[in-house]
């Protein structure tokens, strides 16, 4: 006897159905959700604000082919931009309608060095000392000081020691404030033997920007190293490591409170709590400070700031005891 | 004989029913458990659909980045998303509760309040008539949100000039009641029912800086900052609780009194993380969470009051830094949130306003 194809059960079907309409409903509903939200929620963020400007500065080019400070403004975009080779382009058109044209020469002499085209680098950094070095404000020239500078950074790069710190000097004779000249100063000093000019140099250069540049205290780490002085130079090496570990930074320095360094390495365990957010643990560090040296004025103001009292520490050591201290770290 | 299509599957359509007992046990137990599992699909089906209503509904409603659900994380800092140009050094925005209207009042160029959508399209400009003067220094701006009239300050004239949503000129407000001494109205802010707080920096810092509270009909209830206790008091903002947050821009501190006017809690000036250094917008979002631009800082610091019983904010992020590229802040001033979970930041030396969120 022949039997036909069991079909599905109506139940069966009904399943069927309502899962394949469910999923329908749920790619349309997806989709659908998907389209109203990106719609609702992406804003094109259209060009940005250094795009603009370089069209800015394009436009105006092309309005004003021959301005110079179209150009310049032109130049230092590209350059800006990393559009090496654009810039180059731009200070070479400004040179050959101006060829004295300083902030150029400049622009150029960065753009060549930025390619590691040193020795046309300081072809041009040459003009510019030529040019501006007896001139009647020389000896206020910024433009002046920035190619001493950027020829005594080139020399450095290229192991001319002696020459760097030609060029450094007068560098910094006309900005004698300038930390990246003094930086690159305490430098090319520890390279040419003399650690003690160079810690000088180093000391000068945090003094302009005291926090948040580190090497200088790497620096001074070797500097003070050749110099045979060991306190100064793991309190540099503390410094140095508050840029990349400040936790590491404050055992470093706690390390120092009982020796010569005691009140600097204080004050920097005070800095980085505070910087940490730890109020607290600043103020207990600054009345610490109080208790070897009473009228230091970087814990009074601080502790000013901080909105405590100017109190010592009640573990207060005998007055002479900066190099003894008997003060502790907080627990 | 049995008819072939040429493709009959391999199992021939029985001729003899099995036996019985097999039937039973392979017949019956089969549909059992092929129904068992075509249930659980549509049940996991019909949880997809029911997710994906909730989901559709919940946005409809809110129309809020799905980061932004109820139960998720919300301590943490936004992403740049977009900016809006075309004013010349902006310095206060505010921002219609949807998002739909930007206004950004300049303080250079042509002195105007740019009216953006919410694509940063400009859609209008405000101005005062000429009768009210000829020379105009628009600084803070905000939105009354029981009427949406636009109230934007005049550093040059020292007034406040009212604009209904469609950037109709209405009057000058005028407030009622005696303010004691001549005023400068800088920072701006609403409170849900209509309250208006203006920060006022007239006189010396040991005796005229205060924050003034009018009631929804702009009589002065209350001055707020005891002589001496603020210094140039900047943005201000209405939190969840009532309670006004204000930058006291020149003692480097954010300053929170509750409304009766009693200072309930400050952050402090410092370099640690959460303090200020030079605040100036203030704003806060329906999250909870308070926004501080620290202008000195190039960056907006978030902290978080959301329904806390603890007054104190606690600091939860910071965002931007300083530059130029998208993202990145050159002198940030006053700045607004929308209900969706933006927040606008006049970036005042870049001549923008970026618009960050979740």
């Amino acid at each position: 006897m022949k039997m036909s194809r069991r079909s599905p059960s109506v139940p069966d079907r009904t399943f069927s159905r309502l899962m394949r309409l469910g999923v329908l409903v749920l790619a349309v509903g997806v989709a659908a959700f998907g389209t109203i939200y990106f719609q609702d929620q992406h804003v094109a963020a259209g060009p940005s604000l250094v795009d603009r400007q370089t069209s800015s500065a394009e436009a105006a080019v092309r309005t004003a082919p021959n301005n110079i400070t179209a150009r310049l403004e032109l130049a230092a975009t590209y350059q800006s931009e990393k559009r090496l080779d654009d810039a180059l382009t731009q200070y070479n058109i400004i040179l050959k309608a101006a060829k004295g044209n300083q902030a150029a020469l400049l622009g150029r002499g960065s753009v060549l060095t930025a390619q590691g085209n040193l020795t046309a680098a300081v072809a041009v950094y040459h003009t510019v000392t030529v040019e501006l070095s007896t001139g009647e404000f020389a000896g206020a020239d910024p433009q002046l000081q920035q190619a001493y500078y950027s020829l005594g950074s080139i020399a450095l790069t290229q192991g001319k020691t002696k020459e760097a710190i030609t060029e450094l000097t007068a560098a910094l004779k006309i900005n004698a404030q300038d930390s990246d000249s003094l930086y690159l100063m305490g430098i090319a000093q520890l390279k040419a033997g003399a650690p003690q000019v160079a810690v000088d140099a180093f000391n000068q250069a945090l003094q302009f920007v005291p926090t948040g540049w580190c090497q200088p205290w790497s620096q001074l780490v070797l500097a003070y190293g050749k110099l045979h002085r060991a306190p100064q130079a793991a309190y540099a090496a503390g410094m140095a490591d508050t840029c990349k570990s400040p936790a590491k930074a404050k055992t470093r320095l706690a390390a120092l409170v009982k020796g010569p360094e005691a009140v600097n390495a204080m004050l920097a365990i005070a800095l980085i709590a505070e910087t940490q957010g730890s109020n607290a643990e600043a103020i207990t560090w600054y009345r610490k400070v109080l208790t070897v040296d009473r009228t230091n004025v970087a814990a009074l103001s601080s502790l000013k700031q901080l909105g405590a009292g100017t109190t010592p520490a009640k573990t207060s050591p005998t007055p002479k005891a900066a190099g003894s201290s008997t003060t502790q770290g907080p627990s | 004989m049995t008819p072939s299509n040429g493709t009959t599957s391999a199992v021939p359509e029985t001729a003899t029913p099995p036996p019985v007992g097999d039937d039973s046990v392979a017949g019956d137990a089969a549909p059992t458990k092929m129904s068992t599992k075509r249930k659980g699909i549509l049940a996991a089906l019909l949880v997809a659909l029911l997710i994906l209503a909730v989901l559709f509904g919940w946005y409809l409603m809110n129309r809020k980045p799905l980061s932004q659900l109820p139960g998720l994380s919300q301590a943490k800092a936004p992403h740049y998303e977009f900016s809006i140009y075309g004013t010349t050094k902006p310095l206060g925005v505010a921002v219609s509760p949807s998002g739909d209207r930007i206004y950004v009042t300049e303080e250079a160029g042509q002195n105007l309040v740019h009216v953006y959508d919410h694509t940063g399209k400009q859609v209008a400009t405000l101005k005062p008539p000429s009768s009210t003067g000829p020379i105009h220094t628009p600084t803070y701006v905000a939105i009354n949100p029981t009427t949406q009239d636009v109230y934007v300050g005049d550093r040059s004239t020292y007034k406040i000039y009212i604009y209904s949503a469609k950037g109709t000129y209405l009057r000058t407000f005028a407030p009622k009641g005696n303010l004691g001494v001549a005023w400068e109205p800088l920072g701006l802010a609403f409170g849900p029912d209509g309250t208006f707080y203006v920060t006022d920096t007239r006189g010396t810092t040991t005796t005229g800086h205060r924050v003034l509270v009018f009631s929804p009909t702009g009589t002065l209830v209350r001055s707020m900052g005891a002589p001496g206790a603020l210094a140039f008091p900047n943005g201000v903002a209405v939190d969840q609780h009532g309670n006004i947050n204000v930058a006291d821009s020149n003692h480097g501190r954010l300053v929170i009194f509750n409304p009766a006017g009693k200072i309930i809690a400050t952050i402090g000036q410092g370099v640690g993380s959460g303090d200020l250094g030079l605040p100036r917008g203030v704003a806060v979002d329906g999250a909870g969470r308070l926004y501080v631009v620290n202008t000195s800082e190039q960056q907006v610091q978030i902290y978080n009051d959301a329904s806390s019983k603890v007054v104190t904010p606690t600091y939860i992020a910071t965002f931007g830094t300083e530059g130029q590229l998208d993202g990145t802040f050159e002198y940030p001033e006053g700045m607004a949130t929308d209900t969706r979970a933006h927040i606008y930041i006049a970036d005042r030396e870049n001549n923008r306003v970026q618009v960050w969120g979740y």
